[in-house]
């Protein structure tokens, strides 16, 4: 598609752990080069430990990469590995979503507004917030009865949908999906597949991780591999 | 809220450093992380804080952390002029635009400061509270200072901050006293909100508390980020309430920042071996 522009561009990341107590290092993910573009899909494949979930947890900010650059583009474009922390925490509040098989929100707090969360921190009054919040989780088919309980309880598939809808309520311009799938029945998974399809549809650039190898030939138009970091590298 | 970024941070804090003796030239080289003190082993002064820098952003919980004795409180007791630094700037602007380096302002500009824009909860509640008047009282006197005068106006603004904090309105003829802990600490909260706040400090609200009230307490605070959008710094030696509190967390040692960043950051990719043993301990 002529018409899709590259939303992320990631060239030559690299994360290794240092932990002082052992003085051990762990490569994690060497040398990752890819773009994600507008409503295009890029998978993240390779063996287990190959780092996948790494470099999303970099792009995030959640860990420090030790090389590379992470640009989002925009005016003025970003970059995401070394720039600071409130024009990162400004990119997580308004371009990027994150989800992961775990939903990370507040206890206690009734599901419209987890969802809605996204919408009120960027400054969208709690009203109208969560009117937007309702129409994804009716777009996910979240049965109504769940919506004023706290997700806590929730089965794997619902929280799922949950996660999702948060990611996609204030419209982000970059998802990324670490085994969104993950544990989820054939009805929940396939809702959560149309999710990702109208997302793509409505031009958003996603950068998934699938564990299963259909989901990654039926929706991914790019796919980058990954490969373990060599085990030389393993030597402090 | 993330979008009144733009409007600049509220406090900007450069080098502050705080030295409680008489002090030398060294007292600095010769304390901090790298030495595992924060005594001048030249000349005994405590190093309380040092080169400590940080900028806070309207709506933002930053989130400080650290052992007891690295120099949390000290730091906020800096920010609340309850003490002056030996060396460095704050810098405060308040939301009209007017900025202040409150290392060098005097008296009676701090108190103006303290009683009209800043709102301090202390982990003592007989710190933050006067004990010989009633709820309503305690919030009063801090209305008062910013210039209210009639008897029904304070009447409805301390009812609506103890609803705000949850304090039964039946209460507010009672003093603290006979107020239960997690009580105390939300009339610690509605009083420090009374003059509606730009700056608001947290120094170990929870501390202490059964888990039930703990979590009552955080709700609370994350309620009046939502709606205040007030700017916050919260204190802690717990990790999961700056999980669950702080965008953004600085981590104290013998007085210096050891770390700081993102609070997910610090607690899945923290880089300083004590942040790393401090995080490890605590899984
Ligand atoms: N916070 C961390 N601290 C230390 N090591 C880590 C951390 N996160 C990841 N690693 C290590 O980095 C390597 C890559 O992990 P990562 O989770 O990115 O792999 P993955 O490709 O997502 O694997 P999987 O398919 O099993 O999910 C692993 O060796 C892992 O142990
Ligand atoms: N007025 C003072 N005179 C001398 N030393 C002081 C004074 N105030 C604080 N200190 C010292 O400064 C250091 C930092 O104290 P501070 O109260 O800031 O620690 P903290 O991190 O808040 O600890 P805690 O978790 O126990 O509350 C401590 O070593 C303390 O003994
Ligand atoms: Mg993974
Ligand atoms: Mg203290
Ligand atoms: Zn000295």
């Amino acid at each position: 598609m002529s018409l899709s522009h590259p939303v992320l561009s990631v060239s030559g990341l690299s994360k290794a752990f240092t932990i002082h107590q052992q003085g051990k290092r762990i490569p994690s993910a060497q040398d990752a080069t890819f773009a994600v573009h507008a409503g295009r899909l890029t998978a993240l494949v390779g063996p287990s430990g190959a780092g996948k979930s790494t470099v999303l947890k970099c792009i995030y900010r959640t860990y420090l990469p030790q090389a590379g650059s992470i640009i989002l583009h925009g005016d003025p474009p970003l970059d995401l590995a070394t720039c600071d922390e409130h024009a990162a925490l400004r990119a997580r509040a308004r371009d990027i979503a994150y989800v992961t098989q775990f939903l990370h929100c507040l206890p206690r707090q009734p599901t419209v507004d987890v969802v809605a969360a996204p919408l009120t921190a960027i400054g969208v009054p709690l009203p109208q917030a969560r009117e937007a919040a309702r129409i994804r989780l009716r777009e996910l088919d979240l049965p109504e009865r769940l919506w004023d309980v706290a997700p806590a309880t929730f089965s794997g598939g619902e929280r799922q949908r949950v996660n999702l809808a948060r990611g996609l309520v204030h419209r982000p311009r970059l998802l990324m999906l670490d085994e969104p799938t993950a544990s989820l029945d054939r009805r929940s998974a396939d809702l959560v597949v149309a999710a990702i399809r109208a997302a793509k549809q409505a031009g958003v650039a996603i950068l998934a991780i699938f564990h299963d190898p259909a989901l990654v030939a039926a929706l991914a138009d790019d796919v980058v591999e990954l490969s373990r970091p060599a085990e030389a590298a393993c030597a402090a | 809220m993330i979008d009144r970024i733009q409007d600049g941070p509220v406090i900007e804090a450069q080098g502050l450093t705080r030295i409680h003796g008489r002090g030398c030239p060294d007292c600095v080289r010769l304390t901090g992380d790298v030495h595992g003190r924060n005594v001048c082993p030249a000349c005994g002064s405590v190093v309380a804080v040092a080169e400590v820098s940080f900028r806070l952003w309207p709506g933002e919980i930053l989130g400080v952390m650290g052992e007891s004795g690295s120099g949390k409180s000290s730091v906020v007791r800096l920010l609340h002029l309850d003490d002056r630094p030996s060396a460095g700037t704050v810098r405060f602007r308040e939301s009209h635009g007017r900025a202040h380096d409150l290392a060098s302002i005097d008296e009676a500009e701090a108190r103006r400061l303290r009683d009209t824009r800043f709102g301090m909860v202390h982990q003592n509640p007989h710190l933050g509270l006067n004990f010989g008047v009633s709820a309503g009282g305690n919030i009063a006197e801090r209305l008062l200072c910013c210039g209210e005068r009639r008897f029904h106006a304070i009447r409805e603004a301390a009812l609506g901050l103890l609803d705000r904090t949850e304090v039964p309105r039946a209460r507010i003829d009672h003093q603290p006293g006979q107020f239960s802990g997690g009580m105390q600490q939300r009339l610690q909260i509605a009083r420090a909100l009374a003059p509606n706040p730009e700056l608001l400090l947290l120094d170990e609200v929870t501390t202490g508390l059964d888990l039930s009230v703990q979590a009552r307490i955080l709700d609370l605070i994350l309620s009046i980020q939502r709606d205040l959008g007030v700017a916050m710094v919260v204190v802690t030696h717990d990790l999961g309430v700056v999980r669950l509190l702080a965008g953004r967390t600085m981590v104290l040692r013998h007085g210096r920042v050891v770390e700081s960043g993102l609070t997910d950051q610090i607690l899945e990719d923290p880089q300083h071996p004590y942040t790393q043993q401090l995080v490890m301990s605590a899984l």
